[in-house]
């Protein structure tokens, strides 16, 4: 596989720590927003992020270059935020709190003092989305993979995964109507 | 084409940065609901660009390679004992919860049934108590005295008691007799 972040991670398997530096390096910020962008609060993002490339660090004898190295990684991140994020909705729900107003809650000071409304309009529409299209949005908006790379993240077929941005689309369309431009010229996107 | 499948088209070609199929251009056209809902679209892009990539904050570096010499050490020092590392979930607590737990219900039977045989003891020593009491009223064990007496009536010789009974003057004179001269002396 051409793919240089997989010679590197089959270095580390075979006991090169730098080669893990490398990758840590490569894609910390990557990891980071992308929990981010998934988990809505920046601490616990980082937490995550940090719990990504210990995974990865735990993985190293295990692994087996099936896909390119991002979409390894892509998926370790997938899975670790969504089962992080159904912790916190299960927690919510035992103690009988919506978990809409924990998602739009869960921004951090920095956002708060900023006051930025268009941005907190954001969060809150994105934490809005079930996980499964949130996560085929950011993949493909954010993170610029193909469909075919995001399906085989978060493991459904590629038809699958461009229904679950076409409705995470649509829904944050109809969330985020007020902040829409009255009129695109729908021909520049053509 | 119906606008569902041309609203799907739209989004795919979007994100495939492919043009539109040439039917689904022409449904564009003269169809305003696709018209606004693709008008939209572009709309929403503009708006996700307005959220930043979040970038690490100071000290994130620091902290990750404390968390990295931790899970070293642990794996080491599980190699060297023989044994898988020690993997840290949510539920590890429960390691240390569960025999505490046993130990906490094994110590609550215990003293349960601890404090139930005091309990009974207790009773147990109150009844016969009671029942000691009831004995020691009942008029029987008032004049024990006297069956004590006629016991050892009873296991007296009888001979010795007729001797006794006939002469009870002759035998209180001479022991009278043996008392002012004890060595028989006329």
């Amino acid at each position: 596989m051409d793919d240089p972040d997989v010679a590197f991670m089959l270095d580390f398997a075979r006991g090169n720590d730098e080669a893990f530096v490398t990758l840590y390096r490569s894609y910390r910020d990557r990891m980071v927003s992308y929990c981010m962008r998934l988990l809505g609060d920046r601490a616990q993002a980082e937490e995550a992020a940090q719990d990504v490339f210990l995974k990865l660090y735990g993985a190293r004898a295990s692994y087996q270059p099936q896909s390119r190295f991002s979409t390894y990684l892509y998926r370790i991140a997938t899975h670790h935020c969504f089962n992080l994020r159904a912790r916190v909705e299960r927690k919510l729900v035992a103690r009988g709190l919506p978990i809409e107003e924990h998602a739009s809650g869960a921004r951090d000071a920095a956002d708060a003092v900023a006051n930025d409304e268009l941005r907190a309009a954001l969060s809150e529409a994105l934490s809005s989305l079930p996980a499964n299209q949130r996560a085929a949005l950011v993949l493909v908006h954010h993170e610029g993979l193909s469909y075919r790379e995001a399906a085989g993240v978060i493991d459904v077929s590629e038809s699958a995964l461009k229904s679950l941005v076409h409705r995470a689309r649509e829904t944050l369309t109809g969330r985020l109507a007020t902040w829409l431009p009255a009129s695109a010229e729908v021909k520049h996107a053509l | 084409m119906r606008c569902e499948d041309v609203k799907a088209a739209f989004v795919a070609a979007h994100y495939a940065k492919s043009e539109l199929d040439v039917k689904a251009q022409a449904h564009l056209a003269v169809c305003v609901s696709c018209n606004e809902f693709c008008g939209a679209q572009l709309g929403l892009d503009s708006l996700l660009a307005a959220a930043p990539d979040a970038t690490p904050r100071p000290g994130f570096d620091t902290r990750f390679f404390a968390r990295l010499e931790g899970v070293k050490k642990d794996t080491k020092h599980a190699e060297r004992a023989g044994v898988a590392p020690r993997r840290v979930t949510r539920w590890s607590w429960l390691a240390l919860a569960l025999p505490l737990t046993a130990a906490a219900a094994v110590s609550l039977v215990v003293w349960q049934r601890h404090s139930a045989q005091l309990v009974e003891q207790a009773r147990q020593d109150e009844a016969i108590a009671r029942d000691l009491e009831l004995v020691e009223n009942l008029p029987v064990v008032q004049q024990l005295d006297e069956v004590e007496a006629y016991e050892v009536l009873a296991e007296a010789n009888v001979d010795d008691l007729d001797r006794a009974m006939r002469a009870p003057d002759d035998t209180h004179d001479a022991r009278d007799t043996n008392a002012v001269n004890p060595a028989g002396a006329p």
